[in-house]
């Protein structure tokens, strides 16, 4: 690696130490290391682009975006690196790849808080810590459903307890995402966050109904209702500001519900519209 | 009461890292290498002080402190008043600022806080930031130049469950799964 790119990468990550303070390393990113932050930038969301499973808009479409961005909003663009930088760095690590339990994952990366630094304010790793949140709760449905009912007892105390402490993670990370877009960022991948969050709230309270088996009480309804209208309010935010959510870098050129089964907002508030009748 | 119910979690978390310190530095040296002894608490001193700004962040709500008066903020951490105060609401506040007020003195957090004023000035911040550093940056440039990165997806999309999925949703209103 050479010298410049080193030098970019310490001056990122003293940021991301700094809270993401840019006044403190904004005087490195001159017109020179600007210029060199761009290319080095578009590198990693290429080659995350290139790994990814997921449809997206062709790189040279999403290049043109970022570049377009960095050139408009320069300071937000070096902000935005560095929350890209540690997310390339933790989703490279070829142990994290093979751990399928939120939980377990979530305590290596908080293990490994040394060399990854802390992940609590980067948007991308809320991100993906909401999907391996949703996709713990799905398995343990999957666990669930698939088991006699004489078993059901014992794995019912399990994944009980760790749907409890998913909802506490949950509500820590929504509090971290609150705090991280109004401190420095006010792009609408935010509001995709919020979109993830409520939904997974809505699943845990559908979640928790099935477990025990029961009817939906006042108390259930009027959460899964609450969550749902909220998952709705930031749809229609992000329906407003689509055309803009195709330029936030965050999103790293891809669709926005390019993770999701359903990959339009007006499926997917239908869906929702559904769930609330 | 969210950033009051943080403070709970990192007194726990301050807790901890003490008693690390501790265990470490009673351990006889004939186990452990003076070395290997002074790299274990500077790790240590590393998590404390990032733990300590994690708390300064949760209290900038309350104690209505502008950002990165980190010095500020501190003073009035210790401010009796306000300890007091907080006393009320959280249990665990007391034990905290008796573990900070104790862990201050052993390791001069005062200092370590007081250069966040003007962090990420290296020099200043010189054996605290510059051994973080060098470890990040060491893992960020391997993974640059031999990384495979692996995104996520959720995972009906994976399995192609959305209907199941969307039966699943309905199953507390009676309704065929």
């Amino acid at each position: 690696m050479n010298d410049i790119n080193k030098k970019m990468i310490q001056a990122l990550i003293k940021i991301r130490l700094n809270d993401y303070y840019l006044p403190s390393e904004v005087g490195f990113f001159d017109a020179f290391y600007f210029g060199k932050l761009i290319p080095f930038s578009l590198q990693m969301v290429e080659k995350i682009c290139h790994n990814s499973q997921f449809k997206q808009n062709p790189f040279d479409q999403t290049k043109q975006h970022i570049i377009v961005f960095a050139k408009e909003k320069p300071d937000e663009f070096i902000l935005f690196s560095s929350q890209l930088l540690q997310y390339y760095t933790i989703i490279c690590d070829a142990e994290l790849a093979n751990i399928k339990s939120f939980y377990k994952m979530l305590h290596y990366i908080e293990d490994k808080i040394e060399v990854f630094g802390d992940a609590s304010k980067n948007l991308l790793m809320a991100e993906y810590y909401l999907i391996e949140m949703y996709n713990d709760i799905f398995s343990d449905l999957e666990k669930f459903n698939s088991v006699s009912d004489d078993k059901k007892l014992s794995i019912n105390k399990f994944i009980s307890q760790n749907r409890r402490k998913i909802s506490i993670l949950l509500a820590r990370l929504e509090q971290n995402v609150k705090c991280t877009g109004a401190y420095f960022y006010q792009g609408v991948f935010i509001d995709y966050l919020y979109v993830i969050i409520n939904y997974t709230q809505a699943f845990l309270v559908d979640y928790e109904l099935k477990l025990n088996g029961g009817e939906y009480t006042d108390s259930f309804s009027k959460n899964r209702q609450k969550y749902l209208q909220e998952c709705l309010k930031y749809l229609d935010l992000l329906e407003k500001a689509q055309r803009v959510a195709c330029f936030d870098p965050f999103f790293l050129g891809k669709h926005l519900f390019a993770k999701f089964a359903i990959k339009t907002i007006p499926e997917f508030k239908s869906h929702l519209q559904m769930l609330l009748q | 009461m969210t950033d009051l119910r943080l403070l709970s979690f990192y007194a726990i978390m301050v807790e901890q890292i003490i008693d690390n310190i501790d265990s470490i530095q009673r351990s006889p040296n004939s186990q452990v290498s003076q070395q290997n002894k002074d790299t274990e608490i500077k790790r240590c001193k590393v998590s404390a002080y990032r733990v300590i700004l994690a708390v300064s962040s949760a209290l900038e709500p309350i104690v209505n402190v502008p950002a990165y008066d980190s010095k500020k903020l501190f003073s009035e951490l210790f401010d009796k008043n306000l300890i007091s105060n907080l006393n009320k609401k959280v249990p665990k506040l007391k034990t905290l600022l008796e573990k900070l007020d104790t862990f201050e003195k052993s390791v001069d957090v005062s200092q370590l806080i007081s250069q966040k004023a003007v962090f990420p000035d290296a020099k200043k911040n010189a054996e605290v930031f510059d051994a973080t550093l060098l470890i990040q940056s060491k893992t960020t440039e391997d993974a640059i130049n031999n990384g495979n990165p692996q995104e996520k997806g959720f995972m009906y999309y994976l399995n192609d469950a959305w209907e199941w999925l969307k039966s699943l949703f309905s199953c507390g209103r009676n309704e065929p799964l």
